[in-house]
């Protein structure tokens, strides 16, 4: 880290309410996701269905402190990128269950969220795929000479294709505003880093191409929150790439199918506990807790108030219609 | 109105966009410093500075990343592929994010990015540099594809693919890059998209085909001629939107038709709209569509067997006698 | 591919035995065309083919008995394309030119069917007797049928012998008008598009049902093979109408009518004379009908139908009478099946109701003959002794296939025609 993101890290402690509000928007990530699952049982979302359960602080830490004409990119796993983003919940729920109120008005569903209003420029089915993308978002605010940043997640599976190598490149030589996430949470689908990936120091990659690196824990937001404030500034003033491994894990499978039996062939059980131990959310609220700014009745609200909020996106999105059938021509071409 | 080369054609279409639009930026390998592989975009680094002529590293994907991210974000690139050939490495990025990101975002995110280059067959360039590949992009819902047989064209195609509102694959031909003719001066010229051009009015048999195979067609005409045979030749301009108006209405007097380009034949543009017309204009067809296309081969090397696997006149004419036998 | 069962005739059938199979394996099959002879306790039937096709296996052997419900064939799901359509028995290249005209290129027999009033016979027009399809370009196809002209008459110079355009223009140039009009339909049989160019005058192009196309192409094929002649007599039908009258005062609920009568008398004289009750084949054969089946012309709003009553021999004045009344309203209402309009041997139509004195009909194919029946009308006519007598008289005339019924059997028809006619009581057996 940087001497004056030192300094900065000091300046801007979070505030109680500040804290508070990223422990809600964590709890509501978690309990979305719960819900998503519920209804992709249920049949009412279709599909694949990737949870972010376990990374909450990767998009809790950095999101909330972008500004609104910001850009954020990322693979699959977006959920939780668009709750942070400020996209109505309701809008997200309707985008999963395919309905004409979805944030893609039903086009889009799970793997495609997308909120261009609130700078989210989408989910991406592949996974190297948001990288040369946000080169080319990047490029537009430099070339527009901006300064807000493009913040770009994709996972250590990504690093592995060829795009994203051609990108990183291409972003540090022309000096492009990208914050580059790297999630990783250990297993491209059911691969782990370590089977996939021959040099598995991230950083290194990432200073190859000349982009200043560093690696951060996933799972405890006030780090991530701190420390990237003042790599998020020095992106909008000196107009380069960043590059951030974030040491995460994911808490359940690839996608649904990927159930515990299924992963039993890939990690074990007791791997998982020891990661759950760390769980994000657990932290900040012992955290708070100690601070005592969080009690039992403070987190029983907070989580009331996720619930009906989660509770609500379910009920607008079941009584929302169906695209109608002549949206399946429309937005074909530009 | 002035002479001009259609590689100058292409100049003048992106430099007039640049000079209206402050929008609209070129980038690719060689297009700045080294003046365009094939001089397409001689003198635009000079005149436009490098933020707005951008020479990238040999990366079609990162290449084409820029030009989707920055269109998603409100620019209008236009990148270059040395060869249409080499664009076979960004596949993904153009298949699966340029063309599809209106659709899947509801029509609120759009792409409006040029790519274009050199496409087609010749020059013994052999297997991996000489192919015509608008099929494959034919065959995707989203993008829309020009592919101009004159300067005139390739200024007024390029002009109104610069100004649409999503994704256009403009496939030039490098066998065209020096052919002459008339351009109008007018930086308000356009050609539009969907609407294909009668080269040659005739009776006898419609052929259609577009880029540097309407002129083997147009020679094909001139020898038919002589025999008494009148042809008339379509050029379609853009594959998407297909003028399938000027199909049809041209079949609905000639009664035959030959389609012809230099692409692989099966599974092809030409396999396209013969079934296209069979499905318009059965019961005015009094003979069986003839397709013109390559043979199922990689393109080979040596000139004779280069020459073979090339469609050209002789072969539009021998289709056009087999439809009027 | 579709599954043959052996069918459930009747209530108390437990089981069938295959008598004999009416077709082989590989043959062709029409909706409805029966395809085999089953013994059931009560009778021997025929079993209708349910599905179009090629039957594709026989599975249970002739001389067999099986149980209701049973597997006994397949039928292969083919899409009977116009080219190989060669049975039952022969796709007519003119039908195969009006289906391709009307937008209706490769619809399965079984549509072409479905709306042909005729029921399963009417891919059975009888051609030149030429097996092979005729080749020719859909513009070639489109030109004779507007034209109205017979690929059959035209030579194809295309590839493979095909019929151009050119060779249509050929056609049309080398025939004189008069030559041309010979093989050219009548105009009361108009195809379904002008045959001459439109008149400048203006109206409203109106569209027609799906029925009045089917009618239309009908008549005009009918028109085009069938060598029509006509035959005409009259009939004195004093007791006729005296018997109907005494009937209805017996039963005044159930009223028998004069065409009851004529049907019954119909049936009587074709079982007198069964070489009446045939169809020319395609392979130039005369197929002789066991059972008499007479259908009946019925006009409606909707155009024409012809719902037939199947088996008349062996039917009494009652039934028939009976039957034809549900059928007619049926008729009227739209509320035929396809089974009620298939069938027939032989037609009646009927005009006299209107005032019509005589007329000629259109023989409805593959029939041979059909009967148009005028009005009864009280006439001023000379008796033997040469004395001048009001009588109650109707003409019928019958119009002929000239291949299967000529002059002669024609005659002879409308004779005993007559006399089952004037001598009525014979009828009410």
């Amino acid at each position: 880290m940087t001497k004056s993101a030192v300094e900065a890290n000091q300046k801007e402690m979070l505030s109680k309410e500040e804290m508070l509000s990223l422990y809600r928007l964590m709890l509501l990530i978690r309990r979305f996701e719960e819900s998503t699952y519920r209804k992709y049982r249920e049949g009412k979302i279709g599909g694949y269905l990737h949870r972010y359960d376990g990374q909450e602080a990767l998009v809790a830490g950095i999101i909330p402190q972008l500004r609104k004409d910001d850009y954020i990119l990322c693979t699959y796993r977006d959920h939780a990128h668009a709750l942070a983003c400020g996209t109505d919940p309701r809008q997200i729920m309707a985008e999963l269950m395919g309905r004409a109120t979805g944030c893609a008005y039903g086009k889009g569903g799970s793997m495609h969220l997308i909120d261009p209003d609130n700078g989210f420029y989408g989910g991406d089915g592949i996974v190297g795929g948001p990288v040369p993308i946000a080169l080319g978002v990047g490029y537009a605010i430099k070339y527009r000479g901006g300064d807000q940043v493009c913040v770009c997640y994709f996972g250590d599976g990504a690093f592995n294709q060829g795009g994203v190598h051609e990108s990183l490149n291409m972003s540090a030589l022309y000096g492009i505003p990208v914050l580059f996430i790297l999630e990783n949470n250990k297993y491209a689908m059911g691969t782990g880093v370590e089977r996939s990936t021959h040099q598995p120091d991230f950083l290194l990659k990432a200073r190859a191409y000349g982009i200043e690196a560093e690696r951060m824990d996933g799972m405890d937001i006030l780090e991530i929150h701190s420390r990237t404030q003042a790599i998020i500034s020095n992106i909008r003033r000196e107009s380069k790439p960043y590059f951030i491994e974030m040491n995460a894990y994911r808490f359940l499978g690839h996608g649904v199918a990927d159930n515990p039996q299924q992963q039993k062939f890939y990690r074990s059980e007791s791997e998982i506990e020891e990661w759950k131990n760390r769980d994000p959310i657990h932290l900040l609220g012992r955290k708070l807790e100690k601070m005592g700014w969080l009690d039992d009745s403070e987190k029983e609200r907070i989580e009331e108030s996720v619930k009906l909020e989660v509770e609500e996106a379910i009920s607008y999105a079941e009584r929302s219609p169906e695209p109608a059938i002549e949206a399946l021509y429309e937005h074909v071409f530009g | 109105m002035s002479v001009m080369r259609y590689a100058e054609a292409l100049r003048l279409a992106m430099t007039e966009e640049m000079e209206r639009d402050d929008r609209v930026f070129i980038c690719g390998e060689e297009v700045g410093q080294y003046q365009g592989t094939f001089r397409v975009t001689e003198g635009l680094l000079e005149r436009f500075g490098a933020r707005r002529v951008v020479d990238t590293p040999i990366s079609e994907t990162g290449i084409s990343g820029l030009a989707t991210g920055s269109a998603m974000a409100g620019l209008r690139p236009i990148a270059e592929f040395m060869t249409w050939s080499f664009a076979l490495e960004a596949m993904d990025v153009l298949v699966n994010h340029a063309a599809k990101i209106t659709y899947m975002s509801g029509g609120r995110v759009k792409c409006p990015a040029v790519f274009r280059g050199p496409a087609g067959t010749g020059n013994q360039l052999s297997a991996q540099h000489s192919q015509s590949l608008e099929a494959w992009y034919a065959h995707i819902p989203g993008f829309k594809i020009a592919m101009p047989a004159t300067p005139e064209d390739a200024k007024g195609l390029l002009k109104t693919a610069v100004r649409d509102d999503g994704p256009v694959i403009f496939m030039e031909h490098a066998g065209l890059y020096a052919q002459r003719g008339e351009v109008p001066e007018d930086p308000e010229f356009t050609v539009p998209f969907g609407l294909a051009a009668v080269r040659r009015t005739g009776s006898d048999v419609t052929v259609i085909s577009y880029s540097h195979m309407v002129g083997s067609c147009l020679k094909a005409a001139e020898v038919l001629e002589k025999e008494g045979v009148s042809c008339e030749v379509i050029d379609l301009r853009t594959i998407v939107p297909l003028d399938t108006e000027a199909i049809t209405a041209s079949i609905r007097h000639t009664h035959r038709a030959v389609v012809a380009q230099e692409e692989w034949k099966s599974v092809s543009i030409v396999s396209e709209l013969a079934s296209l017309i069979y499905e318009l204009c059965f019961d005015d067809l009094d003979a069986p569509v003839e397709r013109v296309g390559g043979p199922m081969t990689p393109m080979p090397y040596a000139k004779n067997l280069e020459r073979a696997a090339i469609p050209n006149e002789k072969n539009v004419i021998e289709a056009i006698r087999k439809v009027l036998a | 591919m579709a599954e043959v069962h052996m069918p459930k005739m009747g209530d108390g059938m437990e089981e069938g035995k295959i008598l004999r199979w009416l077709k082989k394996e590989g043959d062709l099959v029409a909706l409805e065309e029966p395809i085999a002879e089953i013994e059931t306790d009560k009778a021997s039937v025929e079993i209708p083919a349910e599905d179009a096709g090629v039957l594709s296996r026989i599975i249970v052997k002739e001389g067999e008995t099986v149980p209701v419900g049973e597997l006994i064939a397949l039928i292969g799901d083919t899409k009977v394309s116009a080219s190989v359509t060669s049975n039952p028995p022969n796709m007519n290249s003119e039908l195969v030119m009006d289906r391709t005209a009307t937008g209706e290129a490769g619809t399965a027999p079984e549509n072409a069917e479905a709306e042909a009033p005729g029921g399963p016979f009417s891919l059975e027009i009888p051609s030149e007797g030429d097996h092979e399809r005729i080749k020719s370009s859909p513009l070639a196809r489109k030109m004779a049928e507007t034209l109205g002209i017979n690929l059959a008459m035209v030579t194809g110079t295309g590839p493979n012998g095909r019929i151009l355009e050119r060779d249509i223009n050929a056609f049309t140039s080398r025939t004189t008008t008069s030559q041309r009009s010979k093989q050219v339909a009548s105009p009361t049989a108009s195809p379904i598009r002008p045959t001459l160019p439109m008149p400048e005058a203006t109206g409203v192009d109106m569209d027609i049902s799906k029925m009045r196309k089917a009618i239309a192409r009908r008549t005009v094929a009918s028109k085009q093979h069938v060598p029509h002649f006509y035959l005409t007599m009259p009939v004195i039908m004093d007791s006729a109408v005296a018997l109907l009258h005494e009937l209805d005062t017996l039963s005044p609920s159930t009223k028998i009518t004069i065409n009851d009568l004529i049907i019954k008398a119909v049936a009587v004289t074709l079982e007198k004379m069964p070489d009446v009750n045939v169809s020319y084949t395609p392979d130039d054969k005369i197929r002789h009908y066991d059972k008499i089946n007479i259908g009946i012309a019925v006009g409606s709003e909707e155009g024409l139908t012809i719902p037939v009553i199947q088996d008349c021999g062996s039917k009494n004045l009652r039934q028939i009478s009976k039957e034809a009344k549900d059928l007619i309203s049926k008729a009227r209402t739209g509320g035929l099946s396809l089974q009620e309009m298939s069938g027939g041997t032989f037609s009646i139509s009927n005009l006299g109701m209107y005032g019509i004195e005589e007329f000629a009909a259109i023989i409805n194919p593959p029939e041979s003959a059909i009967l148009a029946v005028g009005a009864v009308i009280p006439e001023v006519t000379v008796d033997e002794a040469g004395a001048f007598l009001v009588r109650k008289m109707m003409r019928v005339t019958l119009s002929c296939d000239h291949r299967a019924v000529d002059g002669l059997l024609g005659a002879q028809f409308l004779h005993a025609l007559r006399e089952a006619l004037e001598k009525p009581y014979n009828l009410l057996t």
